[in-house]
């Protein structure tokens, strides 16, 4: 097994310490911006980067992480340029697992098969894309696997006993659990959704299990930590970077402090 | 769930959180399509309520303007509500109720599903949240006045482009966060699968009318069908019962705004590329980093970056074809049937019309060509008196 993420969050499982995974906006305010604040990720001791390509139409997404993706886009970001910044950091010695996060359509334009070989070719452990249910994934699949990269799964509230029978039995890497319904940013996530979602799911999988959507404090990531075995932070760490950007402070520095917290 | 596919394109492209409901609502329109009572109940509301079968009108004067093939418009715009949006809107409300959902949330663009979609749930007692580009709520300001007094709370979208993507966009998470008591009623046949077919389903009835009253008329098929395409409801409806019948050219006709060669246009098929977005796989004006980009039409309706899953599949095995009118063509068409048949079509409508005159020119006096006049256009005037100078 060559996936340096799989083997991260088995290590850390097997010596019962969590995950924490944030998520960073590529090309917001500059690839070399994204450079500095990789490398302040890898500092502050994060198990691996979210990586977030931005779309026109995140349409998973609330207001704050859509508005960075906007402004990113504004700022010209591309699929080529998150790739190479990828690949600047690997140059410079970054070995922080990647997961690359984006939604269907650039990666689909791009051509499965191409897009995976980039995404070897810079070592990125896991792939998430919002609107790819199981359903149509294989495609997707077929391209990532091959080449030892993780499609994430994901598992909801909603998520019917059937369906969360076959996503949690085809997961690989780990299995991205949305604490409640709705959108990136917008409420706060539920302990006992989790809690439910985790003990039904410890029944059927060992990999691991990561919370997202609605944590914002360390307290929040501690007390759904009793259940998963980590989290993923999003749009409280995007709004620290934009007040950051508003205040003149460093921003690298804001995302090595605030990440710090959470480690 | 297994999504229906037309071709290589359709699909089910949403996030898990969306999955379990639109398996619900498979469930739930497989059985409904299967029921007899249902159908009775939407028939009755067909014939009472909105005043169906549309009558199919021989265009005496336009077709001795254009002296070419024989005109006929298929009336859509003499439903209630002025437009065919209400077809799908009375059966995807029916099936709401049949489910047990309480709330009904849509998106529009030029204001003509909204205003379905408030009607019927007026109707059908069910509240209504309509979701509207701040952009077009401002360029169909008529529209969103008449949600409002049909009892529906209309949304402006600021997000993006303020458009009717941006809608979409709006709905979907309106969806995802309230999926336990809330009704998607999409107003196209694009979105995941079961939209596109049961939105199809839905506006087929366009075509059963047709095929029968053209018979009644012509004693044969027509030889061309013309609608314009958005999404592809009107235009799709109006094909449907003709697919098989291969004698009979189906034609759609795209916004092509300022014109195809420039950047302002919403010629989906003419100029896009295969992508996958809304939930379906399909064509899509976009750049070549899969970026979606912001169509331009004068009409609100046609401004819309992709087009229904099925349009894409008639095009790809050649069972239709796909032309387009500019801004400038519509207008003038929605001038010329202004003064010559007295009717005031919509801009959406105005592009096929534009499109089968430049048609029916080339045809011979034996052939009859159907347009269907999808909705009628007093909600544009405000657009056409400021294209024409005139202040109102």
């Amino acid at each position: 097994m060559t996936n340096i993420l799989t083997n991260k969050l088995q290590e850390l499982k097997k010596e019962n310490k969590k995950a924490f995974m944030p998520y960073i906006m590529g090309g917001w305010n500059g690839y070399e911006q994204t450079l500095e604040v990789l490398h302040a990720l890898e500092k502050a001791g994060v198990t691996a980067v979210e990586f977030g390509m931005p779309f026109t139409d995140p349409s998973a997404d609330g207001e704050i992480i859509a508005k960075t993706g906007f402004e990113s886009l504004e700022s010209g970001s591309s699929v080529k340029g998150h790739i190479a910044v990828l690949k600047e950091f690997r140059k410079q010695g970054g070995k922080l697992p990647i997961i690359w996060m984006g939604y269907y359509n650039p990666i689909f334009k791009y051509g499965l098969e191409n897009f995976a070989k980039e995404m070897q070719s810079v070592n990125v452990s896991a792939v998430i894309v919002p609107d790819v249910p199981l359903e149509e994934s294989q495609p997707l699949k077929d391209a990532l696997n091959p080449l030892d990269i993780a499609l994430v799964t994901f598992l909801t509230s909603t998520t019917t006993p059937e369906r969360f029978k076959k996503i949690t039995l085809q997961s690989e890497c780990f299995i991205y659990l949305v604490a409640f319904a709705g959108i990136t940013g917008s409420k706060t996530a539920e302990n006992n959704l989790i809690a439910n979602t985790v003990s039904q799911a410890r029944t059927l999988t060992d990999v691991p299990l990561i919370a997202g959507f609605g944590i914002s404090t360390p307290q929040k990531a501690n007390e759904l930590n009793h259940h998963t075995d980590g989290v993923i932070i999003g749009s409280a760490l995007i709004k620290a970077m934009q007040h950051a950007h508003t205040t003149n402070q460093n921003i690298p520095e804001t995302v090595y402090n605030f990440c710090k917290d959470f480690v | 769930m297994i999504a229906k596919k037309y071709g290589e394109f359709g699909g089910t492209f949403v996030p898990e959180l969306l999955m379990p409901v639109l398996e619900e609502l498979e469930k739930a329109w497989n059985e409904a399509k299967d029921d007899p009572t249902f159908w009775h109940e939407l028939s009755e509301f067909n014939k009472y309520y909105t005043g169906r079968p549309s009558p199919l009108y021989y265009a005496k004067r336009l077709t001795a303007h254009v002296g070419g093939a024989k005109i006929y418009l298929k009336r859509e715009d003499l439903n209630h509500t002025g437009a065919h949006k209400i077809n799908h809107c009375l059966g995807q409300a029916i099936l709401a109720k049949r489910m047990g959902k309480t709330r009904i949330i849509a998106e529009t663009g030029a204001g003509q599903h909204g205003v379905a979609s408030a009607t019927v749930c007026s109707l059908l007692d069910l509240p209504c949240i309509v979701y509207q580009g701040e952009i077009d709520t401002i360029r169909q300001r008529p529209n969103v006045f008449r949600m409002k007094l049909l009892g529906a709370e209309v949304r402006p979208v600021t997000s993006g482009s303020r458009t009717l993507k941006d809608a979409v966009n709006s709905a979907l998470q309106d969806w995802a966060a309230n999926v336990h008591d809330t009704y998607y009623l999409l107003g196209s046949v694009v979105g995941p699968h079961p939209f596109p077919e049961m939105v199809g389903r839905f506006q087929s009835i366009i075509s059963e009318e047709i095929k029968i009253q053209h018979q009644e008329l012509e004693n044969k098929l027509p030889d061309a069908v013309i609608a314009c395409v958005g999404g592809g409801s009107n235009a799709y409806g109006s094909f449907a019962n003709f697919i098989e019948d291969e004698s009979v050219k189906l034609i759609g006709v795209e916004a092509a705004g300022l014109g195809l060669d420039t950047d302002k246009h919403a010629g989906t098929i003419s100029r896009g590329t295969v992508g996958v977005f809304h939930g379906m796989k399909s064509y899509f004006i976009q750049d070549d980093d899969g970026q979606i980009i912001e169509p331009h039409s004068i009409s609100a309706g046609l401004d819309y970056p992709g087009v229904g899953p099925v349009h894409s599949h008639l095009h790809d095995i050649g069972r239709a074809e796909y032309q387009s009118a500019t801004d400038k063509e519509a207008l003038d068409a929605f001038q010329l049937l202004c003064k010559i048949e007295g009717i005031i079509p919509a801009l959406e409508s105005s592009h096929a019309v534009a499109y089968a005159m430049k048609y029916a020119k080339t045809r011979p006096k034996t052939e009859s060509i159907v347009i269907n006049l999808s909705g009628r256009g007093d909600k544009d005037i405000f657009t056409v008196a400021e294209h024409l100078g005139e202040e109102l």
